[in-house]
């Protein structure tokens, strides 16, 4: 195959891989990492620093149209960015020591793990009239646009979030992924945020997050160019094109669907780990 | 004082901004590493070993002597530098709304992200 051809095929995978992951809501990185490992047999390293370099430009690219329309909670976002940021620069350093076949495999756990939340996720839990006292010191309560008029929120169970927050970071930087379904975890299920505010501040975080272990995954040498460019392009235009789609489809369906197809895909990768050399 | 739908587009502003240069320097370094080397054939070092610049200042090299890997890096690098901006910009805004609770947590994420690129 030459250079060109590679590219081009990348390329074309990787827009596919950032359409079913804006579709799914799991993001790019869930998909491309297995897409690069077990179709184009590169290093998991290479996969997962291509992974990292999409997420920052999808995250970034989509940020600005979610700032508009007013749901991303800024001050929860930074806020609850101090224990992600810890942990994806401890879980980026740990990378270089930690064996390459439990990677794999804790990849494919937090792959089925996904799965599930996704299947499981509820669209709406009840209205809070008080705060989590940290919530109120902080002023984190914000509001968003409903269908009439401005609806306003108040946040709960906030050290339950941190906790989750830290434990994203880690797995994002060992892994090279966004670890989204655990960032809107943490604010849906802990704090209680409307879902679109959870998952558009979850979208704000990931790229500060990401961009944490990218450096250090530079000076490991993992980020490779060549895999990068045709990644990077592809996933935030698939990621666009299927944000487009998503507002006019009804995703219930979809989700279960796509979440079986993870479940194969996380599967795929076990017994490719556990048969062979990754 | 300023308010949060203000300080939201500003951000984005800076977002959209940062990403669209970084991809447009990517995408002119691999044009021209594909119009140099995208006939030969792809070898197996390239997926799987092969090392590439591994600091800022071994970028920046590569990037001044114009080759097209370079630019590509430098692209990426550009990338990640749009987070830096964005922290800063956020640093700034909390300032000027004489937050100093959120300023201090947004320094605090700014140094962590500065010493994650630029350590030795």
């Amino acid at each position: 195959m030459t250079i060109l051809t590679f590219s081009v095929l990348l390329f074309i995978f990787s827009i596919i891989a950032g359409l079913f992951g804006a579709l799914t809501g799991l993001g790019g990185g869930v998909i491309i990492i297995p897409l690069l490992v077990l179709l184009f047999h590169t290093n998991i390293h290479y996969a997962m620093g291509a992974s990292l370099i999409s997420i920052i430009a999808t995250s970034s690219g989509t940020a600005a149209a979610y700032l508009r329309e007013g749901y991303t909670n800024l001050r929860i976002g930074m806020f609850l960015e101090i224990p992600a940021v810890i942990g994806a620069f401890l879980g980026a350093l740990l990378i270089a020591v930690v064996p390459i076949h439990f990677l794999a495999i804790l990849f494919s756990l937090v792959l089925f793990f996904s799965a599930y939340l996704t299947i499981r996720r509820k669209e709406e839990h009840e209205t809070y009239l008080s705060s989590h006292p940290w919530a109120v010191a902080l002023k984190l309560d914000g509001n968003y646009p409903s269908a009439h008029q401005m609806k306003s929120y108040h946040v709960q169970h906030v050290p339950a979030a941190l906790a989750i927050m830290g434990v994203a970071g880690i797995l994002a930087g060992l892994l090279g992924i966004g670890s989204g379904t655990l960032k809107v975890l943490a604010m849906d299920q802990a704090l209680r945020l409307p879902y679109k505010v959870a998952t558009t501040t979850s979208n704000f975080m990931i790229g500060i997050t990401a961009a944490v272990s990218a450096g250090i995954y530079f000076s490991h040498g993992f980020i490779n160019p060549l895999i990068c460019f045709p990644v990077m392009i592809g996933v935030v235009l698939g990621s666009f094109f299927g944000a487009k789609i998503l507002t006019k489809t009804k995703n219930r369906a979809l989700r279960i669907l796509f979440s079986i197809a993870i479940c194969l895909i996380g599967l795929q990768m076990l017994y490719h780990t556990l048969t062979g050399p990754i | 004082m300023l308010t949060n739908k203000n300080m939201q587009e500003r951000i984005g502003l800076v977002l959209l901004l940062g990403t669209c240069i970084s991809v447009g320097i990517a995408l002119i370094g691999s044009t021209l590493y594909l119009i140099q080397h995208g006939s030969e054939i792809i070898s197996v070092p390239m997926l799987q070993s092969s090392t590439y610049d591994l600091s800022v200042v071994q970028i920046l090299d590569a990037t001044k002597l114009l080759s097209p890997i370079g630019i590509i890096e430098f692209g990426l690098l550009a990338l990640v530098i749009t987070q830096i901006i964005r922290v800063i910009t956020l640093v700034w805004l909390y300032l000027k709304a004489n937050d100093y609770i959120f300023t201090g947590i947004n320094l605090f994420i700014l140094l962590i992200l500065l010493y994650s690129l630029f350590r030795v």
